[in-house]
């Protein structure tokens, strides 16, 4: 026994104009899959941002902050290491050493290193590396007595004026917007206590 | 016989020079292909990659986790390292008295200078200021041979040494004994100038052995009196002499630093530290053979002084002339100062020394100082296949020793530009035997050479030396989890370990170690690196 309902909509489906309306109706629904309904495009891939390089401070070379008497009692040559690590995989970074830098003098860098980016790896490889040798007849700052500072700046990118980043790149927003993308520094530090005596003169 | 006068004819020509050929400058093979299938091309000839190999592991010296070296039998892909726990020089400092001896809990200051025990040549440094908690000490410190210097603040005390070898996991126990006091020997005395005045400047005196090794502490002469008293301890007193070295503290001062060799049971002593002179200011330019400036030189100038002292000037820059201005003390009669010219890395200028008189005055213009031209090392580096051109490599010269005629050259330095599109390189270099790194950009292992630039053989022709050939070695990736045995107190995976593979062999009789390759752990104690391969 078929119900009032059942047998209503039968008889209005058999109808022919209710036919082309349900067809109409299929179509409009259906049509959303196939037919683009909107004319805008996704947006590329954002791109990167730079990303600071850092040096891995527990394996700095001398582990110590303060070394004393370079220049006496059998140390007569010092090796500076630092090594660093990037997550932007594929920069360049450069070392720049100074002793006793002072900004108000034109003053470059006391050594240069450049770490190349290979293997796609966050740590490199290559260590920033800077020697120096009490009987050496190369001028240095360090082997003069006295007190001297000696610093590490890590960077990817250049370095400007007082040793600044060189000028950021400027990213342009999907929306139309701009947004700075400077480059980074990382440094550290030693304290040197240069002593000219024994075994080194 | 008439059979063998041809081969007597050439073997008599090759003889007289027709054969003659300048000797190798490279030590050893250039590249892999020259060796046997599973050798490679390294510094000291050919050889096998996988033996021969220490592996340096310095797991993090911030918490007192100090360098350890192992010996790897076989390099294998997979090669995990089973570290120790920190290394530790441990003791007691005790006071001599009459009777006993008593704890000493003063400050103390322990320097060891040493070497590792299995990679020559590499050398590991510790200090470290304390307090012994009831004379007890205990320092955490890197595998190797050290020797082992105390010293207190007390100026009185002399300092106490010995010598320690640490293997990685060990507790070494060094114990140092002070002299009571009133054992110790003191030698007191003046520095004065001939007219018995003091010299006027900060002076430091210190007791040495005849190896210059010190048997006291430095101490401050006075200023206006001169007078300085050293103390020793009672079996340096019983030595025949001792040697006093007088030395200027500040790089400014124009006194001379001098050695006195004085019986140390001596009563009050009288330094004079000679006639040396008064201050000459001397310059000069420094000038390359076509007569242009050579700027940012180094340039120095030390001898001996009337009086017996030895003089080493400040080292100046050349400005953009080539001109430097130094000040120096004027040389002893009848000998000559030696003047060092290093010009800067890259320049076409060699390393020059020239000895130049200083009389007695207040100004001196020296002739200009004309320095010969660098040998221009050239050559060229393929990559493993040997048919295409290794280029962007960077190039570092680490001398190694003087030939003859020539003053050893300067650092290490690295070389201004890498190798161009066709692999090519140039380096001006000082005549002396070099061992040269080549460190590609690609995922290949570093590769060495031993070089040797000999002297020009004529002043008229500009020198230069072309080098064969180098080809760069194939690499292999190896890998591993770097874990710590043993105590629980320590952390079972070493994040952020720096590890050092190296090569160690006698080189022309001598045990050398040379740097394969080098990384650092991830943080799970992971690492992967790239060392030679066949």
């Amino acid at each position: 026994m078929k119900s009032t309902a059942y047998r209503l909509a039968s008889e209005l489906l058999g109808l022919p104009a209710m036919k082309w309306l349900g067809l109409g109706a299929a179509a409009w629904i259906l049509g959303g899959c196939v037919i683009p309904q909107d004319t805008s495009y996704l947006s590329d891939i954002p791109q990167q941002r730079n990303r600071p390089p850092r040096i891995v401070e527990s394996q700095v070379n001398p582990p110590e902050r303060i070394i004393r008497g370079y220049g006496a009692d059998k140390l007569c040559k010092l090796t500076f290491e630092a090594i660093v690590e990037d997550p932007d995989v594929d920069d360049q970074l450069v070392a720049y050493w100074y002793v006793d830098y002072d900004a108000s003098r034109t003053q470059g860098e006391d050594a240069q290193n450049i770490i190349l980016a290979k293997n796609a790896k966050v740590i490199r490889d290559d260590r920033a590396t800077f020697q120096v040798s009490f009987d050496s007849a190369d001028f240095n700052r360090l082997n003069v007595p006295g007190d001297h500072i000696v610093e590490v700046v890590v960077t990817d990118t250049g370095l400007v004026g007082r040793r600044e980043p060189l000028n950021s790149s400027v990213l342009e927003l999907a929306d139309g917007g701009i947004v700075s993308d400077p480059g980074y520094t990382a440094t550290y530090v030693w304290f040197v206590r240069t002593e000219a005596a024994g075994d080194c003169l | 016989m008439k059979r063998l006068t041809p081969l007597v004819l050439l073997t008599t020509a090759l003889a007289a020079g027709c054969g003659y050929s300048a000797p190798d400058p490279v030590l050893g093979c250039r590249s892999d292909s020259e060796c046997d299938n599973d050798e490679v091309c390294f510094v000291d000839g050919c050889g096998d990659p996988g033996k021969n190999i220490v592996v340096e592991v310095v797991p993090n010296p911030r918490v007192g986790l100090h360098a350890q070296d192992f010996r790897v039998t076989e390099l294998r892909s997979q090669q995990n390292i089973e570290l120790y726990g920190p290394a530790l020089l441990k003791g007691q400092v005790r006071v001599e008295g009459l009777s006993s001896t008593s704890a000493y809990s003063a400050p103390i200051t322990l320097r060891m200078t040493g070497e590792s025990l299995l990679i020559p040549g590499l050398v590991r440094r510790h200090e470290s200021t304390l307090v012994p908690t009831n004379g007890l000490y205990s320092l955490p410190v890197g595998a190797g041979r050290y020797d082992v210097t105390l010293s207190t603040n007390d100026a009185a005390l002399p300092p106490l040494s010995s010598t320690r070898d640490v293997q990685p996991g060990d507790a070494v126990t060094l114990d140092f004994t002070l002299p009571v006091s009133s054992e110790l020997v003191r030698l007191s005395g003046k520095v004065v100038r001939p007219d018995g005045k003091p010299v006027d400047v900060d002076l430091e005196v210190q007791a040495q052995d005849e190896q210059l090794r010190p048997l006291s502490q430095r101490v401050m002469v006075t200023r206006e009196s001169g007078a300085f008293t050293l103390s020793l301890p009672p079996t340096a007193a019983e030595r025949p002499t001792v040697v006093l070295q007088v030395v200027p503290t500040s790089p400014q001062a124009l006194v001379p630093q001098k050695q006195f060799t004085v019986n140390p049971r001596q009563g009050a002593l009288e330094l004079s530290m000679g006639d040396y002179g008064e201050p000459v200011r001397l310059r000069a330019r420094v000038l390359d053979r076509n007569g242009q400036p050579v700027a940012q030189a180094t340039v120095s100038l030390q001898g001996k002084v009337s009086g017996g002292g030895q003089f080493r000037s400040q080292k100046v820059l050349t400005d953009e002339t080539g001109a430097f201005e130094l000040l120096t003390l004027p040389n002893e009669t009848g000998s000559s100062m030696t003047l060092s010219v290093v010009p800067p890395p890259g320049s076409s200028a060699s390393f020059t020394l020239r000895y130049v008189q200083v009389p007695r005055v207040s100004v001196l213009a020296s002739a200009d100082v004309v320095c010969g031209e660098r040998v221009l090392v050239r050559g060229e580096l393929m990559k493993p296949s040997g048919s295409q051109p290794a280029a962007g490599v960077a190039i570092m010269a680490e001398p190694l020793e003087e030939v003859p005629g020539w003053s050893r050259s300067t650092a290490s330095f690295q070389a201004p530009r890498t190798t161009d599109e066709a692999g090519r390189f140039e380096l001006p270099m000082d005549p002396g035997r070099y061992r040269l790194d080549f460190i590609p950009t690609e995922d290949l292992p570093r590769v060495s050479r031993i070089v040797t630039v000999p002297p020009p053989v004529s002043a008229s022709v500009p020198p230069s030396l072309e080098l064969s050939t180098f080809t760069l070695s194939k690499g292999r990736s190896v890998n591993g989890q770097v874990t710590f045995t043993g105590s629980n107190a320590t952390p079972s995976t070493a994040p952020y370990a720096s590890i050092r593979f190296f090569r160690v062999v006698d080189v022309e009789g001598k045990s050398s170690a040379l740097l394969l390759s080098q990384t650092l752990t991830d943080q799970t104690g992971a690492y992967s690196t790239t060392v030679p391969a066949r």
